[in-house]
């Protein structure tokens, strides 16, 4: 089988990949570019744990195939704090502490980003609906949308 | 996954060649939200992948000669967002904003929706009402059919391989005309349909009901018109008070084509819920409400 | 009533350890977990449900290239079964199919494709037996029998004081049948390991609740000595008590001794829920009978319940509902039998509240039936009936200072005067209710020994080492411990880094289960803390010539309580240590203070504390849709004291949305013994759309047990919502629901029942 030839950017850097067309985004992002913190929960995007920023967009990265970010940008959660620095959103999930196992937390972070990239004073309702995507087991998503909203509130304050 | 040849066409034309020369052994992924699944699953094993995603020309939005066209490779956010259909066609606002999650509707493509046929498929109940056509291209030239003639079930519906759809197209709404939408779901999001009810009225200058279309959604194997429901709609006077006295016909036609299923026992309760709100959108729309 | 606590490190919200790794996402779960020369192992699982292997055939799997090898039962070098409390499942089949999905053979091979093609290339013959499918069946005489000669897994009689001369004095008797489905934990991590053996020493790293249990479990497997087995856990993405079990660790572990290389399985969303325990579906009767004036004066259960195919927990839950049963009220005559039968269907097990949750469904739908007959407000009814300091339970356990549920019960009063609107619906297709839950859970394991144990170090620049056994499923107890062992030694949470749930270097932690580990190695922590402060004050007492008991260590500093000026900083003290050739170590163990139970009466003391909560549920009910908004929950919750209360909030409000999802949403079914919703489309949880507002309050008692008073609250987080949120719905429609969850379906079946 030939490999395919993937060029895109890729938290912000130009990134040229060969790999195998048979691949989902999750497993090209986790195997091929050793972005792990791209979790897998079920495989049918139902859950949110694998999800990326793509062209601005929350997706679950299990519903595309690697080929199709050829020549499009792809944010994974390695790629929103600079050098260990958490971010704002990462700091606020971490501050209200909207943490617990931890497996969703990177995709519910990126679903967060997506938003208040768009949307910076988002409504606690379009916070609600834009989380909607990512389930958590764990939390009841009172603090994760308590976390999103402090985010929201804070972010001229913050430095990244 | 097997193992296959991926092709990332970015015309039309490029795309309808690839279909006609792979169309033995081939998928075409769009949004993904269905196939990739699929393909992941070895439930599809083709020799050649056709990813259409990137086919620009198919994410318009625009009304031409009376008729609403949607480019296939919408998304369901990208109609979400469009001023146009958030002005003039608030029943398709109101299908696509409940499709899947967001990344779901980041993702998921409108023509996807139709072509997959799915059983509880949000779009084809809505477009139906709307009097939808899809339009399928070929190299050989493009065909244009009616949604009702096109869509008979999940993995029957009336595309050739070496087709593509390109578009959905329906006659853009008069001011006396109006369609509703409801979807039932388990949950306020990821909601798959349990039912949907579509409608769409048309009134007349004494304002009664000239013509309507009533469909219900994932109630049969494909979105379902009701003759017989749409006959004792027509002629009623638009006001809630006539309009609601049919709703116990919803049950009937539920029971009736469904009598022996399981979930007859709650379809046809919760039909009459999911219709008065149809009625509801329909005569706001319209300025009766 | 309320102590005032003077804590310096204790009570307060800190950020969890591992929270700055989940954020930047660099935590590393097992299914990110890779090494040079890694096998992807894989499991073929049986499809059918009950019979026999009559042939494999593995050779065209082998024949393929990158197929490593493919291994059966006869490959298992020692001990061939498992189970934390009755060793009844096989690691790979040898005698008989008992389920859908048993482990028939294992195969590593170098890359995911193949070791997928491999598996599918196995032919496996099977000869099928009738699978028994159903409790009344498993009951019969003539059925199969999934183990031994009965199908009667396990039976409990709890009797307290004399009830049938106690119903003849009661004004009014409550009868009703309840019913609670089988469910799955649907944490968002599927199962995973990977398994290193190098130089003799086996290495298994696993999404674990239960790391020192997989230790003897693999090292009996492989005839190993427990100390030439490593079981660590990575991180894990939830628990629930799904990760109780042996998962993939015996597999990985077995392939990895049999190729000397090291083998990762991540197990699929599917096999992960097929082949996990599952919460004990149960079906219980109830009778309660009481006085005109509302006081209980009896309660008689009967409760059955599915174990499944395999034990798993099934002695502990049935144990754990028996004693329960009455839920937390003074109630002086109690008679509970309780059955549980093995069958065909997915083995059932551990799941936040071990049986309690469904016992509450009924002991609460009791209580707001007789709130109901006796037209009672719900509240005043509980608050006539509810435990306090000194009552006796059914067990016959006299309670200590440590039960705080008639706060818990004004205090859910109170707020939900504060917050809540009036019980208007807010169209007219929707009606609007109120629902009222309560529960009482014990702390650790039911009447049996279950210690845990910490090691410390304090290190010569007052940091601390600290070693305990228990895992960190996401919960906090890693933070716990830190606060914990901080408070004790007067030093601060940050001082403290934590080294758990890895059988090297921990000491046995025991499950993390029962919503023990706060309570247990929580006081483990505590008492190795305490023996290392016992070296640091000799010394600080004679450089400060005071009294040992006089000093105070508190934030980095020790100091005379009389003279406080009398101070050193802590790297002083630890200066002094150094000169003196001293080392502040520590080590400790708990176990709680419990007796066994009676097997006559079950009478005795299951457990040495209880927590506590009162739970109020305000929801609407669209009649036309048969669809339920819960809208606010209020949920007080008696912990004792919070170790760390953002972290105590966190799990009140996970488990209200789990809560409500048990009552409305979730459930699992089954065809011939096969899950047929193995996956989130089909097993549905709550979204955030769907959660409620909570209101968490976190009751805080004057109890002396555990340490500083703390107790547990992981799976009382979960129980008091369930019966609350069908009450809420039952006073919305007046429609009683004895089987839960209470679906849309359901709603619409009885609201135009014909």
């Amino acid at each position: 089988m030939e490999k395919i030839t993937i060029t895109f950017n890729l938290n912000g850097s130009e990134v040229t990949a060969q790999t195998s067309p048979n691949k989902r985004l999750v497993d090209f992002l986790r195997e091929d570019m050793g972005m792990l913190s791209v979790k897998e929960g079920c495989g049918e995007g139902e859950c949110g744990a694998c999800t990326v920023i793509y062209n601005g967009n929350a997706v679950t990265s299990c519903l595309m195939l690697a080929g199709q970010v050829n020549g499009g940008s792809v944010i994974t959660l390695e790629g929103v704090s600079r050098n260990g620095e958490l971010n704002y959103i990462q700091k606020a999930f971490a501050e209200a502490g909207a943490v617990q196992c931890g497996y969703c937390t990177p995709g519910m972070i990126l679903a967060a980003k997506a938003l208040l990239d768009k949307n910076p004073n988002a409504t606690n309702d379009e916070i609600k609906r834009a989380m909607s995507g990512n389930l958590c087991r764990c939390t009841g998503y009172a603090k994760i949308l308590k976390a999103v909203e402090m985010a929201r509130d804070t972010k001229g304050d913050a430095a990244l | 996954m097997k193992p296959f040849t991926y092709h990332a066409p970015v015309t039309v034309a490029e795309a309808a060649a690839l279909l006609d020369r792979y169309q033995d052994s081939v998928a075409v992924v769009a949004g993904g939200t269905d196939v990739v699944i699929e393909l992941n699953e070895k439930q599809k094993t083709p020799a050649h992948v056709v990813d259409i995603s990137k086919l620009k020309e198919l994410r318009y939005v625009k009304e031409e000669d009376g008729m609403v066209k949607l480019g296939a490779l919408n998304t369901f956010t990208e109609l979400e967002n469009n001023p146009y259909i958030q002005e003039k066609l608030p029943a398709l606002i109101e299908t696509v904003s409940h499709v899947g999650s967001p990344q779901i509707r980041n993702l998921g493509t409108i023509g996807g929706n139709v072509v997959n046929a799915s059983v509880a498929g949000d779009s084809p109940t809505v477009f139906l009402a709307y009097g939808a056509q899809v339009v399928l291209q070929s190299v050989q030239g493009e065909r244009v059919m009616t949604l009702e003639d096109f869509n008979k079930g999940p993995g029957n519906c009336q595309i050739r391989p070496n087709e593509l759809l390109t578009e959905i197209r329906f006659p853009a709404l008069t001011a006396d005309e109006a369609v509703g939408y409801f979807k039932i779901g388990k949950r306020k999001s990821l909601a798959i349909v349990v039912l949907a009810v579509s409608m769409y009225i048309r009134r007349t200058a004494d304002n009664h009901v000239e013509d309507c279309r009533v469909i219900l959604g994932a109630v049969s194997k494909h979105p379902m018109r009701v003759p017989a429901l749409e006959q004792q709609i027509r002629g009623l006077e638009l006001t809630e008070e006539s309009l609601y006295e049919t709703l116990p016909l919803f049950t009937d036609a539920v029971q009736a084509a469904i009598p022996t299923r399981a979930s007859v026992v709650y379809k046809r309760e919760g039909v009459r819920g999911a219709a008065r709100r149809c009625f509801d959108q329909i005569l706001l729309q319209l300025g009766e409400a | 009533m309320k102590m005032e606590k003077d804590f310096a490190v204790l009570g307060k919200s800190v950020v969890k350890k591992d929270t700055m790794e989940k954020v930047l996402g660099t935590a590393r779960f097992a299914a990110d977990l890779k090494m040079p020369g890694m096998l992807y192992g894989g499991v073929l699982r049986s499809t059918i449900t009950s019979g026999y292997v009559k042939a494999l055939d593995a050779s065209a799997a082998l024949a393929m290239e990158g197929v490593v090898c493919v291994l059966t039962y006869k490959d298992i070098p020692g001990k061939n079964r498992i189970g934390i409390i009755i060793k009844d499942e096989p690691i790979l089949v040898d005698d008989k199919i008992r389920r859908y999905g048993d482990a028939i053979a294992v195969v590593a091979a170098e890359s995911p494709d193949i070791l997928e093609d491999a598996l599918n290339a196995i032919r496996v013959e099977y000869e099928e037996i009738e699978p028994v499918l159903s409790m009344e069946r498993a009951a019969q005489s003539d059925s199969p029998k999934v183990h031994g000669d009965t199908n009667v897994h396990q039976v409990r009689h709890l009797e307290h004081g004399n009830v049938d001369e106690a119903f003849a004095r009661c004004d009014v008797i409550i009868e009703n049948d309840y019913e609670t489905p089988a469910l799955s934990h649907m944490f968002i991590e599927p199962d995973a390991g990977l398994a290193v053996y190098e130089n003799g020493i086996m290495t298994v790293y696993s999404s674990t609740q239960n790391p020192h249990y997989d230790r003897g479990e693999i090292a009996a497997m492989l005839n190993f000595p427990n100390n030439r087995v490593t079981s660590v856990q990575a991180a894990t993405g939830g628990g629930f008590g799904g990760k109780l079990d042996i998962s993939v660790q015996c597999h990985a572990a077995l392939l990895a001794y049999h190729t000397g290389r090291p083998v990762r399985i991540v197990r699929s969303r599917r096999e992960s829920t097929m082949v996990s325990s599952k919460r004990h579906a149960m079906k219980m009767h109830y009778k309660t009978g009481a006085t005109k004036d509302g006081k209980i004066l009896a309660v008689q259960a009967t409760l059955l319940s599915d174990t499944g195919a395999y034990a798993s927990y099934g002695p502990a839950v049935i144990t754990r509902a028996a004693v329960h049963a009455a839920g937390p009220y003074e109630i002086p005559n109690v008679r509970v039998d309780a059955t549980f039968y093995y069958t065909n269907n997915p083995m059932a097990g551990a799941f936040r509240g071990f049986g309690v949750p469904q016992v509450a469904v009924a002991h609460e739908g009791q209580m707001n039936a007789l709130a109901r007959a006796l037209n009672m407000d719900p509240i005043e009814i509980r608050l006539l009936n509810a435990h306090r300091p000194g009552s006796v339970t059914s067990t016959g356990q006299v309670l200590g200072d440590d039960v705080s549920f008639i706060q818990c019960l004004e205090q859910a009063r109170a707020k939900a005067r504060e917050v809540l609107p009036p019980c208007i619906p807010s169209a007219p297709n929707k009606r609007r209710g109120r629902g009222y839950g309560c529960m009482y859970y014990g702390v650790g394991n039911t009447g049996l020994p279950n210690p845990a144990g910490a090691f410390l170090e304090v290190l010569p620049d007052a940091s601390v080492n600290l070693m305990v056994g228990c895992a960190d499923i996401g919960q906090g107890s890693t933070s716990a411990m830190a606060q914990i062992a901080a408070e004790e030694l007067g030093l601060e949470y940050e001082d403290i880094r934590v080294t758990f749930a890895n059988t090297q270097v921990t000491p046995e932690g025991g499950a993390t289960s029962a919503s023990r580990q706060t309570f247990i190695s929580g006081s483990a922590t505590m008492l190795a803390a305490r023996m290392a402060k016992k070296t640091l004050a000799e010394v600080a007492a004679a450089f400060l010539k005071v009294p040992e008991k006089d000093l105070v260590f508190r934030h980095r500093e020790v100091y005379s309580a009389s003279d406080p000026g009398v101070r050193m900083t802590y790297r002083e003290l630890m200066g002094e240590m150094k000169r003196l050739g001293r080392l502040a170590l520590g080590c400790g163990s708990y176990n709680p203070k419990t007796t066994g139970l009676n097997p006559a009466d079950m009478s005795g003391v299951p457990f040495e504390v209880y927590s506590y909560a009162a739970t109020i549920v305000d929801l609407e009910v669209d009649v036309e849709t048969g669809l339920v908004d819960v809208l606010n929950v209020i949920s007080a919750h008696d912990v004792g004291t919070a170790v760390n209360r953002q972290a105590v909030e966190g799990q009140i409000e996970g488990g209200v949305v789990m809560g409500t999802g048990f009552a409305l949403l979730e459930k699992i079914e089954t065809k011939n013994g096969r899950i047929t919703n193995p996956v989130f489309s089909k097993y549905l949880l709550a979204t955030s759309m769907d959660a409620p507002n909570i209101y968490p309050i976190v009751v805080e008692g004057s109890g002396t047990a555990g340490p500083f008073g703390a107790k547990g609250v992981g799976e009382p987080a979960l129980i008091p919502t369930i019966p609350a949120t069908a009450d809420a719905v039952e006073d919305a429609l007046h429609i009683h629901f004895g089987r839960l969850p209470i679906q849309h379906i359901d709603i619409m079946r009885e609201l135009y029942r014909k």
